[in-house]
């Protein structure tokens, strides 16, 4: 139970810290009260849930940030540069402290931010979080007699309190003697209001607890309401000695009889008339509808994504059982049954395409986290850069989201480090002080891209291949393409950076960023000009359960390239195949020699069409190189929802997950980055 | 039978720990974010023929707060569930707001497990 608290508890705080990061970025400079307000809000749930969890450094640090934040809302003070760094701070010490303690960790309370903080409020030093009142202690008394008079405000009832169960519970207090329930108000049937309180009642208890305990029962409706109780004496019963506190001889209910209240000579006038409370408390005035002003937010639910990926799975197994039906009733000629399965093709992959979408979510969060990031840059390297986010609302899937921010980070310190100049130097070239970091998301193709660009210096296409010559990735002289000098820069342990920052060039970096992309199936380029800027554009596809794919023969295998990674096919003439001594099979297309992979040779498939010139080869490109695969035949084009071939055998180099096909069988994925390995190590 | 409680707060802890609180008691919880969703509920439970016997709220949410959630509650046939405002030290305003729009009683986040069940006992007293 407790775990499980924990475990929404790091959830929650994940999502909040979030919020409070990217609150503050956007607060800087803004005054809207509804940013202000969401921000307080998560300073608040958090301080709440730190509370609840029995953090309690977590909670004394929100508390101040929370107080700052309370100054803001209440527009004592204004969200400055200096404000919302401190406050960026504490949210850094916040997420310390909070991963400390969810590691079972004791971490250090961060004495110096909370100090600044409590400088900011004006407050001495940090103030402990209010504690929870102490409970008074029941025991140990003597027992005590006293008289309590309960005149409850009129409309008590309309809170939905109910007077009888506060009386119920009064009783539970102590030994009750005596209770006179005093009925003169109560009107004729016909004026009655139901949900109008007529009665009073006066009520003479014994009891070990002390006053405060009896006054604890009517917490809730002492301040509109009379309550009065006073200490009779140590007997059981009440004193005749005492006329002020005298029970009524008569029974209850005999309204004209009753003795006026003498404890309570601000009482109100109850007894007058029906109307009289009426017109003492208003009815609540009708507020006009809320709403309106709340800001735009999805209703969601919670769902652990293992539910998620069974039920893609078994959608996917859905479509490929209708996809099996619609074969056998394609050889059945029956018009019925065709236009029926058809019917259920359609509504299955409409069902595939919602249940793929509920894995999607917008990178609008992972984008607005490098605000962040590219702030801390900034100033880390005296550089001034202004990221502007296009695309937030694009959707991904969950999974492709969480891969691709390390790549995308870096792609940015990359932009931030060695794209954008100096300010002075900007100036000097004629560009703006504050460089540009673009980051978009659009969908294209079926596709996704996102984008890292930036405003700075370009890339030095001759120093790019300077290095690549030295590093013996391409010959001298070499005539390359813009394209195939710039990939060179995501070979491992390729930088050109001329000196090595904290931030980056240490020579580990792109390389990581393609490999981490291609493990997406996605692909990444750079576009440069010099003294202009670089553009990094990733490709990614939709979801990472289905690809569309292309199917292929190798004797008695059917396998599925994947579409995204094939150029074009051919079938070459003899004289377009060449053997050479280090490179081995090379095939010509257009008069460029490319590498030649017999894939029959490479997977151990047995076949007859060993011969090119009687097969196909299907060009391949990947970041790195083009090549040539060699296959049997080409089948058709099909979306493949992939299985994981780790989760149910093991991983197999070249192979990225088996598919069933419409018939059934089942079709191994090639992995093509693998397949590279394979192939040229 | 159980009697039925409707929690209405944003944070997701907060939720947890009072059903797991108030479930350890004998209570049943329905669970809504915020005001407008809690409104919802209780218009889904009655549909299924449940009735909520007290509704616990937080203050400050968004989409709808608790104030206004209350005001709401307090407009339809549901106005006579007992309502419990839950609210911070920072929020006296606020609770005598909630009184005022009529709450039937509070509670002062953060709170210890045993309080919260004698309050919400002292709203589900069952008659008798």
């Amino acid at each position: 139970m407790e775990d499980k608290l924990l475990q929404i508890f790091a959830e929650e705080s994940q999502e909040i810290i979030e919020t409070l990061e990217h609150g503050l970025l956007e607060l800087e400079g803004s005054e809207d009260p509804e940013e202000i307000n969401s921000v307080f809000r998560a300073a608040h749930t958090l301080k709440g849930n730190a509370g609840i969890v029995g953090f309690d450094d977590v909670v004394d640090l929100t508390h101040l940030m929370e107080g700052l934040l309370d100054e803001m809302r209440k527009v004592r003070m204004s969200p400055d540069a200096e404000i919302v760094g401190l406050l960026l701070g504490a949210v850094d010490a916040l997420k310390v402290l909070v991963m400390g303690r969810l590691a079972g960790e004791s971490p250090p309370p961060p004495k110096e931010v909370m100090a600044m903080l409590a400088r900011r409020l004006g407050e001495e030093a940090p103030v402990a979080a209010a504690q929870p009142a102490p409970q008074p202690s029941a025991a140990g008394q003597d027992t005590m007699s006293y008289h309590i008079a309960l005149r409850f405000n009129p409309q008590v009832m309309q809170s939905g309190t109910d007077p009888l169960q506060l009386l119920l519970e009064l009783g539970e207090m102590g030994t009750v003697e005596r209770v006179a329930c005093h009925a003169e108000g109560l009107p004729a049937l016909e004026d009655l209001i139901p949900d109008q309180l007529y009665l009073w009642w006066e009520v003479w208890l014994s009891t070990g607890q002390p006053q405060s305990a009896l006054e604890d029962v009517f917490i809730f409706v002492r301040d509109e309401s009379d309550i009065s109780i006073s200490q009779v004496g140590r007997p059981a019963a009440p004193p005749p000695g005492q006329p002020a506190a005298a029970p009524p001889r008569q029974p209850a209910g005999q309204p004209a009889q009753a003795p006026s209240p003498p404890s309570a000579p601000a009482a109100p006038p109850l007894a007058a008339s029906a109307q009289a409370p009426v017109a003492v408390r208003p009815a609540p005035a009708k507020e006009p509808a809320p709403a309106s002003r709340a800001p735009v937010q999805s209703a969601s639910i919670r769902v652990e994504t293992d539910k998620l990926d069974k039920l893609v799975n078994l959608v996917g197994e859905l479509v490929i059982g209708v996809a099996r039906v619609n074969q056998i009733s394609g050889g059945l000629a029956s018009p019925e049954l065709a236009a029926a399965t058809e019917a259920l093709d359609h509504i299955s992959r409409d069902l595939q395409e919602q249940v793929m979408r509920v894995r999607m979510i917008p990178v609008e969060g992972t984008f607005t986290r490098f605000q962040r990031v590219v702030r801390d840059l900034a100033s880390e390297m005296g550089k001034l850069i202004h990221l502007e986010m296009s695309g937030t609302e694009t959707e991904l899937d969950k999974n492709v989201i969480e891969q691709i921010a390390d790549p995308l980070k870096h792609l940015i310190r990359n932009s931030a480090d060695h794209g954008l100049e100096m300010p002075a130097l900007r100036r000097a070239s004629g560009k703006p002080e504050t460089g540009t970091i673009w980051l978009r998301a659009f969908q294209q193709e079926g596709k996704i891209i996102i984008e890292v660009a930036d405003d700075g210096g370009g890339i030095d296409r001759s120093k790019v291949l300077n290095k690549a010559v030295e590093r013996g990735l391409a010959p001298p002289g070499a005539q390359l393409s813009d394209e195939e000098v710039f990939a060179f820069m995501f070979q491992p342990g390729f930088s050109t950076a001329e000196k090595v920052t904290e931030v980056s060039g240490r020579g580990v970096g792109l390389d990581v960023v393609r490999q981490n992309i291609e493990a997406l199936r996605g692909s990444v380029e750079v576009r440069s000009q010099v003294g202009q800027g670089t553009t990094f554009r990733i490709k990614l596809p939709l979801t990472l359960a289905i690809i569309d794919g292309m199917t292929v023969s190798v004797g008695e295998e059917i396998l599925t390239i994947p579409l995204l990674s094939i150029v074009e096919s051919l079938r070459p003439k003899p004289e377009e195949l060449k053997t050479v001594e280090s490179q081995g099979e090379l095939v010509s297309v257009r008069g460029e020699y490319l590498p030649l992979v017999r894939l029959h040779r490479v997977l151990s498939l047995p076949t007859e069409r060993v011969d090119p010139t009687s097969a196909l080869v299907v060009i391949i490109e990947s970041v790195a190189r083009r090549f040539g695969v060699l296959v049997d035949d080409i089948l058709g084009e099909q979306q493949a929802v992939i299985k994981s071939l780790e989760q149910n055998y093991q991983k197999v180099p070249g192979i990225a997950g088996a598919t069933i096909l419409g018939d059934g069988r089942v079709s191994l994925i090639l992995d093509i980055h693998g397949l590279e390995k394979l192939s040229f190590g | 039978m159980s009697k039925l409680v409707l929690l209405v707060d944003d944070s997701a802890t907060l939720r947890m720990s009072v059903e797991m609180t108030l479930k350890g008691a004998g209570y049943e919880v329905a669970q809504a974010q915020h005001g407008q969703e809690g409104l919802n509920r209780l218009e889904q439970l009655h549909a299924q023929g449940q009735s909520v016997d007290m509704i616990i709220s937080d203050i400050n949410m968004p989409v709808m707060d608790g104030i206004s959630f209350i005001k709401e509650v307090k407009k339809t046939s549901f106005r006579y569930i007992p309502i419990l405002v839950l609210t911070t030290e920072r929020e006296d305003s606020k609770k005598l707001e909630g009184k005022k729009a009529g709450a039937a009683g509070w509670l002062v986040k953060p709170f210890k497990p045993e309080t919260l069940v004698t309050v919400v006992r002292k709203f589900t007293r069952p008659l008798a």
